[in-house]
């Protein structure tokens, strides 16, 4: 028995039907091809699957597909033309805030809403932000450092070193 | 690690809720934030055949102010809390304990209907709210009724609610202006459970006064003697750490509650802590 | 022929990374992204149950075509990874176990499905039975007489007992002034990939091969044990590794799910694809780090060692993993216990102990971390038992500048470094003094401060020889590049190391500039493909950029010599005269750009100078000057709040003073210090995986295994020392693996330092609160009862 859903996906309006105990994190990889969103745990912890529910980052592998029918999503492909996800990319690249890659979509995600909501002003507060997204590579110095950059430049667009 | 096949169905009211689980041939739960059932589901630890959608539910969103009490609605996220969106009625209490569950991710869908349902001893809302002294108002096939915290958590995962009843709104006795609180609580890992939490609520005002501790294991204790030695003293005074130590132990003692050398003595220690911030 | 540098683009170099850009927009392409039509998905039956024999295997008859096990792959080999080590007893890791179970997780069939959910459901629906039998949980407990066999035909559980005696510890024990003896434990963990395994194989009729897509580090070793198993000849097995995320050396093994995964692929010609989630990797995945340490030091009243005593225990749990064996975590350990120190008499006994729990493998730093940890407390409580500080003690016992090279005990010949400085910058690192005041004054919330040093030495990029030494099968004693320019003066290198988060698509692109002065824009570096890929060892033991580098290196310079040939063709001078910047050869009367050279080199052969074969392309094998290996060191310092009421411990400051010779990229050098380090402080504090006494595993999820987030890892501060290595291009030392070797020791330390007017210390990983907490209680009643 599958749910028929509509949403707004990226952007664009999509209709696809899911398995009821489909998560969304699957919807988004294997039915809409959108594999830039991983699998860190599946269980809620390590926020790899961070993606944006009405602007909200939330956990994709434990939100069931039925129950975004109607809502809004927004995946690590769905930044692409997004002006503060250009300046944190930026940043990471330039902090090395990322090694192998796998929990990055997710790091971005969360980080981006973490700016977005203020919380980024201080390296301790940033930590604390950042503890929904677990990184094996980094230890999370580059990370830090990212976010610092991003958040000065967001709010004084002059370059800063 | 996959589910096990489901049906999905999303109510558009509180007695469809109820009706669609009552009446499921299978095993079939509400489903609010989904932050506790997901993880389970995907682990296969939990295989219900139905799942019924509660989170957008008007009559579990609701937020309104009764009186000296707030009602707020059980499919309120935690972030709510966190972000000031729910009136602060108990001097920033609410906020605090909301704030450090889990993750950011995880409060923009967990719910405090769905937190208290669950009953996990190590998490925040069952300790905070029992601290609070608040109720839960529930429904089922028979009615609504309201349910003191102090008899609706009663043990590990395990609350007063009927298999088909829903937890419609939680009420909130709101703190007079001058009452303190302390709220303590230590983790391995930041936003894990905790494996030790204690919460003071002192309003002289109302002469309310509430001694807590969760991640006992069981459900969250009142510690009466506690709470009557800090309703009593008048502030943080020599030697009322040693009374407090007393008191917990009595406490302790009384509830029955076996708990190894290393849990009792650090509950005690988040007692204190707990208290000292609210008094100090 | 000179190069010019133009720009700070080649070695030194702290370039941002070619890699991010994909990545970034989450355009990689991990396993799980892999897209082939009519690909399905496993999913492993694995056994509850950890020993036992497997009764029956009861699978209904209308999915019985979707369930595969044992009896289904009669022409697949079991692995079998026999180190060259006199008295090493053999284990037969079957691919799916057909007689018996020996750990909770051992995977015993298959299930095949469109989707992975629908796998999950097959693998619901089979009923296992099973004769259970005593599990053997306690590595100490399986050596005892009467305890239960995990392999009945081995009469013990000793996959291989060793000894040593170098030295004379006699006369150091009858000169001692001071004797320490102590017990440490460092308990049992995984190494946690964000990205666990992952394989997808199917037939490619085409080119009639079995195509392997592994998250792997080392596809070329995997594509000769795959072989070797399938039974295959290797000319038909074609391993692709894809973007990996995170390896860690745990994947650097074959496992029996990925045999199993590409005989199924062989066998059903349509693409099967397995992907590990994190329960499988907690209770299947390889263990790492279980080691049991009892060590008696011998001093004089000034602290120095005289001689040391070693019983090193390592439990190897149920079986041998492919390719090396146990044995590598324990004759590392056996080596590793003297450390950086001039230690001349040591006796030591090791025991590689099979137990009922998942099998260990190599996980970054590999027994060193338990090495560093038994010794470095040790030099610690030395330090204790004649009043000094333990750093100032540690620095005095040693190895000096003037003793370089210097061969230790344990026949390691430690190159060159200052080990000492090392010491001595990590305290001013983090303000030693001030600390000691701070600890003097008190903490106000009555937490107790402590400061801790731990220093290592790593012995990388080491060649032919040591591993023959080790016993390994397979000897990774080289690496492999080819370099080839393109027809447009582009320049691709195919190398046979894997990256997977050191940034070697961008490094190895600085060393090209470095020797050809091509833009590293202008330069491409293919990994990962057994096919495509000249042969390599892949990524580990922190060889990369030693062994890659120099390979890389060497096919450069062999392709810029012709160009240069060419060069001076086209610019009529000599090749002496040429100069190489800019992607460019200048002559001294002109310059030609390496595009015009490729177009002469392929499409233009008519242009050549008489002689010169068509094309520029080069392969090279590349290995250190010397096989003994090139030695990173290292001293961390650790500065924690240990909370006496409940036993939690914060750190408050951890630098690390390192020395990896010439950093190709610093950046990304420091990437991997603290990368490392966060991995150090997982096990130090956080990661364990406790079993029952009947074998469960007791931690399955993130929510009981503590993997660090960023709260619990703090800023780290990082100084460097560069001694460049003798015997490798550019002076660089391999590095990467050591940031997790000293953590748990320099914690333990410090933890030891803070605890100290209580007189308790913690001598086994993870500290966690209840283990500080004890520690403080059990020291109370000694002194209570003396």
């Amino acid at each position: 028995m599958t749910n028929a859903i509509a949403l707004t996906l990226n952007g664009r309006t999509v209709t696809d039907r899911v398995e009821g105990r489909r998560t969304l994190a699957d919807f988004l990889r294997d039915q809409q091809g959108l594999t830039g969103t991983h699998l860190g745990c599946e269980h809620g912890v390590c926020g790899a699957c961070t993606v944006l529910l009405d602007d909200k980052p939330v956990r994709s592998c434990i939100t069931f597909a039925a129950a975004v029918d109607g809502a809004a999503v927004t995946t690590i492909e769905g930044f692409e033309s997004d002006a503060l996800m250009a300046i944190i990319r930026e940043a990471f690249s330039e902090a090395h805030g990322l090694q192998c890659g796998y929990c990055t979509p997710g790091m971005l995600i969360a980080v981006r809403d973490m700016i977005q909501r203020g919380v980024a002003e201080t390296p301790a507060q940033i930590r604390l932000g950042l503890a929904g997204n677990l990184c094996r590579c980094t230890g999370y110095a580059g990370i830090v450092r990212a976010v610092e950059l991003a958040n000065a430049r967001v709010k004084a667009p002059r370059p800063v070193a | 690690m996959k589910p096990a096949p489901l049906e999905y169905r999303r109510a558009r009211s509180a007695a469809e809720a109820i009706e669609l689980v009552q009446s499921s041939a299978g095993q079939a739960k509400f489903l609010a934030g989904g932050q506790t059932l997901g993880p389970m589901i995907n682990l296969r630890l939990a295989q219900p055949d139905l799942l019924v959608d509660v989170s957008r539910l008007p009559e579990l969103l609701q937020v309104k102010r009764e009186g000296e009490h707030l009602l707020v609605g059980a499919a309120t996220p935690h972030a709510a809390f966190e972000d000031g969106i729910v009136p602060d009625v108990a001097n920033g209490f609410l906020a605090r304990a909301a704030s450090g569950i889990a993750y950011r991710s995880v409060r923009n869908r967990g719910t405090i209907g769905g937190s208290l349902a669950h009953a996990d001893p190590a998490s925040d809302w069952p300790t905070a709210l029992l601290a609070l002294d608040a109720s839960v108002i529930v429904a089922g096939a028979k009615g609504r009724r309201e349910i003191p915290l102090t008899r609706f958590l009663t043990g590990a995962m395990t609350t007063a609610l009927g298999d088909d009843e829903l937890i419609e709104s939680v009420r909130i006795p709101c703190l007079a202006r001058g009452a303190r609180w302390g709220y303590y609580k230590r983790c391995r890992k930041l936003g894990e459970f905790a494996y030790s939490m204690a919460a003071v609520v002192v309003d002289r005002e109302r002469a309310f006064c509430r001694a807590v501790i969760g991640a006992t294991g069981g459900a969250p204790l009142l510690l009466e003697r506690t709470a009557r030695i800090l309703a009593a003293t008048g502030g943080w005074l020599p030697g009322i750490e040693a009374e407090i130590r007393a008191s917990y132990e009595a406490d302790l003692a009384a509830s029955g509650m076996m708990l190894d050398e290393y849990d009792r003595h650090v509950h005690g220690v988040s007692i204190i802590r707990a208290a000292k911030d609210a008094l100090q | 022929m000179a190069i010019v540098k133009t720009s700070d683009l080649g070695v030194g170099a702290s370039l941002r990374r070619k890699e991010d850009a994909r990545h970034l927009r989450g355009r990689g392409q991990f396993v799980a992204d892999l897209r082939f039509p009519r690909s399905q998905e496993v999913a492993f039956l694995r056994s509850s149950i950890a020993h036992a024999r497997l009764k029956a295997i009861e699978i209904p008859a209308s999915i019985r075509d979707r369930v595969f096990i044992a009896a289904d792959f009669p022409d697949v080999l079991p692995i079998r990874a026999v180190p060259d080590i006199a008295g090493f007893k053999p284990s037969v890791l079957p691919g799916l176990a057909g007689g018996k179970v020996r750990f909770v997780g051992q995977p015993i069939a298959m299930c095949v499905a469109p989707t992975r959910d629908e796998a999950e459901d097959l693998v619901q629906r089979i009923e296992v039975a099973y004769d259970e039998l005593p599990a053997v949980t306690d590595m100490l407990a399986a050596l005892a007489l009467g305890a239960p066999l995990v392999h009945e035909e081995w009469g013990d559980n000793l996959f291989v007992e060793k000894s040593i005696d170098f030295g004379d510890v006699e006369a150091a024990r009858k000169a001692a002034a001071v004797v320490v003896k102590r017990e440490y434990r460092m308990n049992r963990q995984v190494g946690m990939p964000m990205e666990g395994r992952a394989i997808l194989a199917f037939w490619d009729d085409r080119l009639d091969e079995l195509a392997i897509y592994n998250s792997s580090q080392f596809p070329h070793q995997i594509r000769a044990g795959m072989a070797q198993f399938l039974a295959m000849e290797e000319r038909q097995v074609h391993v692709i590794a894809p973007d990996v995320g995170g390896g860690f050396g745990v994947k650097n093994i074959l496992y029996p799910e990925e045999l199993m995964v590409a005989a199924l692929g062989r066998k059903l010609r349509h693409p099967v694809r397995w992907v590990e989630d994190k329960r499988e990797h907690l209770i299947s995945c390889m263990h790492a780090r279980e080691h049991f340490y009892r060590i008696t030091a011998y001093a004089d009243a000034r602290g120095m060692i005289l001689g040391l005593e070693a019983e090193i225990y390592v439990d190897a749990g149920a079986y041998s993993t492919w390719p090396n064996s146990p044995f590598m975590e324990t004759g590392m350990a056996t080596k590793n216990v003297p450390g950086p120190y001039r230690i001349r008499s040591y006796r030591a006994r090791n025991f590689t102990i099979a137990t009922n729990k998942s099998p260990i493998g190599p996980y970054r730093g590999v027994a060193r971390p338990g090495a560093c940890f038994a010794i470095e407390r040790t030099i610690d409580e030395v330090a204790r038992a004649v009043g000094r500080e333990p750093h100032e003690v540690r620095m005095e016992n040693m190895v000096t500048p003037d003793l370089m090279p210097y061969r230790s005990v344990t026949n390691l010949l430690y190159d060159n470094g200052d080990y000492p400085q090392s010491v001595a910058k990590a305290a001013a690192l983090v303000d030693f003094p001030a600390i000691r005041r701070r600890k003097a004054q008190g903490e106000p919330d009555g937490r107790l401060i402590g400061i801790g040093f731990a220093s290592y030495t790593e012995q990388t990029a080491h060649g032919c020889g040591e591993w023959v030494t080790r016993g390994t099968p397979i000897i990774p004693g080289f690496e492999s590049t080819t370099a080839r320019l393109m027809t447009d003066g582009t320049l691709m290198l195919l190398v046979g190391i894997q990256s997977h988060g050191q940034g070697l698509e961008t490094t190895l692109a600085q060393v090209a500039h470095e020797e050809l002065g091509i833009h590293p824009d202008k330069v491409s570096v293919r990994h990962g493909d057994s096919t495509s890929c000249p042969f390599g060892m892949g990524t580990f033991a922190s060889r990369s950029m030693v062994m890659a580098g120099g390979a890389v290196a060497t096919a450069c310079r062999i392709i810029r010599a012709k160009i240069a040939d060419i060069a001076a063709h086209l610019l009529q001078c000599q090749a002496a005269q040429i100069t190489f910047a800019d992607g460019a050869a200048h002559g001294p009367g002109g310059s030609v750009s390496f595009a015009e050279i490729g177009r002469t080199a392929y499409l233009r052969q008519d242009g050549l100078p008489r002689g010169t074969e068509p094309m520029v392309e080069a392969i090279a094998t590349y290995q250190p000057g010397i096989d003994t290996g090139v030695f990173c060191y290292s001293t961390h310092v650790a500065v924690v709040a240990v909370d006496p009421e409940d036993g939690a411990v914060e750190i408050l400051d951890y630098g690390v003073v390192e020395d990896c010779g010439t950093m190709v990229n610093p950046m990304i050098v420091d990437g991997q210090i603290v990368g490392g380090v966060a991995q150090g402080i997982g096990t130090a504090l956080y990661e364990e995986i406790p079993y029952d006494a009947n074998g469960q595993p007791l931690a399955t999820t993130l929510a009981d295994y503590h993997l660090p987030g960023a709260p619990e890892i703090p800023a780290i501060k990082i100084a460097h020392m560069v001694t460049p290595a003798k015997h490798t291009e550019y002076g660089v030392k391999g590095m990467g693996e050591g940031g997790a070797i000293s953590p748990p020791a320099a914690i333990a330390n410090a933890v030891r330092d803070a605890l100290a007017p209580l007189g308790a210390e913690v001598n086994e990983t993870p500290l966690t609160p209840r283990r500080v907490r004890a520690a403080i209680l059990a020291a109370r009643e000694r002194k209570a009862a003396s």
